[in-house]
């Protein structure tokens, strides 16, 4: 409760300042805005110019990108605990992949996609695999080699191996990962939809943040950065803390 | 005291065991088990004493199918020569329990894998052998909340509730204050005494074999087996107990003894 305290302390001198710089003129005004304005916008946003739709459609590819990312990225790493020669090749695959920025992508994705959900998907897609699997793969490494043998002792297959063991004794490792993948996943979507505008399907956040540019309602544009950290607070105390609790703190494998 | 349940066919032989280790690059090769020959019958418990470095560990994991290895070792007759649920081992480690299961979800959990489904009959059976080590009070927690010694009984609850053919078990208690250490020998013996288990137990505490043990092997330092004897003594065995002192000279000299064979002689 200590740290929440802090933390809450922490925002409102932070916003404090904020408006001391706009009263004092510190930036143009035009470039500037208040507290009150963002706020302001950010109503509005949600109001007239369907900021909460464009909020959810962008969830809604997150989600499936991440789903997807997160499965892909389970199977291919389980895989390559089994087979040495999967594990070969999908360790240089990641380290080569894992290089490559979502964004970078972006055009030679629309040459051979087309504009489209598919596409915006893809990039959340790339975005979380190879930092996830490469977690994922240093976690199953990291197993102690006592788990293993206690695992083999027991008389577990292979399968159950990876469900039973690994995974379970790799958590710290996988939770992590999931993190790094959703912060990646995130930029990757803004980047894609910023750059895609709307697609036949919606608008993303990320298109709302690039009009606001172009009317020059900077405002908005923090407004819908508001909307962006606000989401990445709940997941990470709503969704991660939980886990974490439910998981490795309850184990005692981590503080 | 195990005349009735004694059958002359071995539980466990090991024939001609030899185990090396390549250093590094494979260059240099030592020899750490060299030949080891061993016959054990149910209900034998067999305490192996040596010392440091002789190759206990690593005799007990070439029979727990751990390591690779020259010779043979079969178990009921078969064969074996990797994990399996007829030798469950139970490691010198604190850690060897799964530490995001509880205490009750870790001896389940084999049992599961064997092929038991049923919640009611999962739970009797954990109950039964939690309550045997004195831990049903804690069978909810989870590992990191119960002590070294605590983490120690459930992993030879879990061993036991397995049932397997033979026991292995690698300096359970060698971490524990002697007070612990006593309490959990008492323990173990009363379970020998009322479960039909077969166990090899390895230590470097010559009161600990000769308390445990019906038969009790000294390892030289050339990794084999210089000693072979019969534990006679009326259990439980007590520092008091008639014969006790005689062994505990034996035992203490073969294991200070200088080397046979060896070039490196006592330097006093
Ligand atoms: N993986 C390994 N690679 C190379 N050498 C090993 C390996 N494991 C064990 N050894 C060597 O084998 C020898 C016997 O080791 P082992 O662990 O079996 O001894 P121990 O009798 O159990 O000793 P302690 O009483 O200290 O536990 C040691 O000299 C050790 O250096
Ligand atoms: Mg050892």
């Amino acid at each position: 409760m200590k740290s929440l305290r802090n933390q809450i302390i922490f925002i409102v001198l932070v916003l404090i300042a904020w408006q001391a710089a706009y009263q004092m003129e510190v930036f143009p005004k035009l470039m500037f805005p208040s507290v009150g304005d963002i706020f302001h916008s950010l109503v509005k946003g949600f109001a007239k110019d369907g900021l909460g739709s464009m909020t959810l459609y962008s969830m809604s590819l997150i989600l499936r990108g991440l789903a997807i990312g997160i499965v892909l990225a389970f199977v291919l790493s389980g895989l390559s605990i089994i087979s040495r020669t999967v594990y070969s090749i999908y360790n240089m695959l990641v380290s080569m992949c894992d290089l490559i920025p979502g964004v970078a992508l972006i055009p030679l994705a629309i040459l051979w996609m087309g504009i489209g959900e598919g596409t915006i998907i893809l990039i959340v897609v790339h975005s979380i695999l190879w930092p996830m699997s490469r977690s994922i793969m240093d976690g199953f490494h990291a197993v102690p080699r006592i788990y293993i043998e206690s695992g083999e002792n027991m008389g577990l297959n292979r399968v159950s191996m990876i469900t039973g063991i690994y995974i379970p004794a790799a958590f710290p490792y996988i939770l992590s990962g999931i993190r790094t993948g959703w912060a990646r996943a995130w930029r990757g979507l803004i980047s894609a939809e910023m750059i895609f505008g709307t697609t036949s399907s919606g608008a993303g956040i990320g298109w709302f943040i690039f009009m606001r540019r172009t009317y020059v309602d900077i405002a908005g544009v923090f407004a819908a950065l508001l909307v962006i950290i606000a989401i990445g607070i709940v997941v990470e105390y709503g969704i991660f803390s939980m886990i974490e609790r439910m998981t490795i703190r309850k184990w005692g494998v981590s503080r | 005291m195990t005349e009735k349940t004694e059958r002359r066919e071995p539980v466990l032989e090991v024939k001609n065991l030899t185990k090396t280790f390549s250093n590094g690059n494979g260059a240099e090769v030592s020899e750490i088990l060299q030949g080891v020959n061993f016959t054990m019958y149910p209900r034998e418990f067999v305490c192996i004493l040596g010392p440091s470095g002789c190759g206990k560990t690593t005799f007990l994991r070439c029979i727990g199918g751990f390591e690779p290895f020259e010779g043979e070792i079969s178990v009921d007759g078969k064969r074996v020569n990797s994990p399996g649920v007829d030798r469950i081992m139970v490691f010198q480690d604190f850690n060897q329990l799964l530490p995001w299961k509880s205490v009750e979800k870790n001896v389940q959990y084999p049992l599961r894998i064997q092929g038991i489904r049923d919640k009611q009959e999962l739970q009797k059976i954990s109950d039964q052998y939690l309550e045997k080590v004195e831990l049903y009070p804690y069978r909810k927690f989870y590992p990191h909340q119960l002590s070294g010694g605590m983490k120690q009984r459930v992993a030879i609850a879990k061993a036991l509730a397995m049932k397997p053919r033979i026991i292995l078990m690698d300096e359970p208690f060698a971490s524990l204050d002697a007070i612990t250490r006593n309490k959990l020998q008492a323990e173990l013996m009363q379970i020998y005494q009322k479960e039909d288990i077969t166990v090899i137990f390895i230590t470097h505490n010559i009161q600990e074999a000769i308390c445990l043990g019906t038969r009790i092997l000294v390892m030289s330092k050339q990794g084999n087996i210089k000693m072979d004897v019969p534990n006679r003594i009326q259990k439980p065995v007590t520092p008091a107990s008639e014969g006790y002192g005689k062994m505990w000279d034996m035992f203490n000299k073969a294991l200070n003894e200088s080397p046979e064979t060896s070039g490196q002689e006592n330097v006093f």
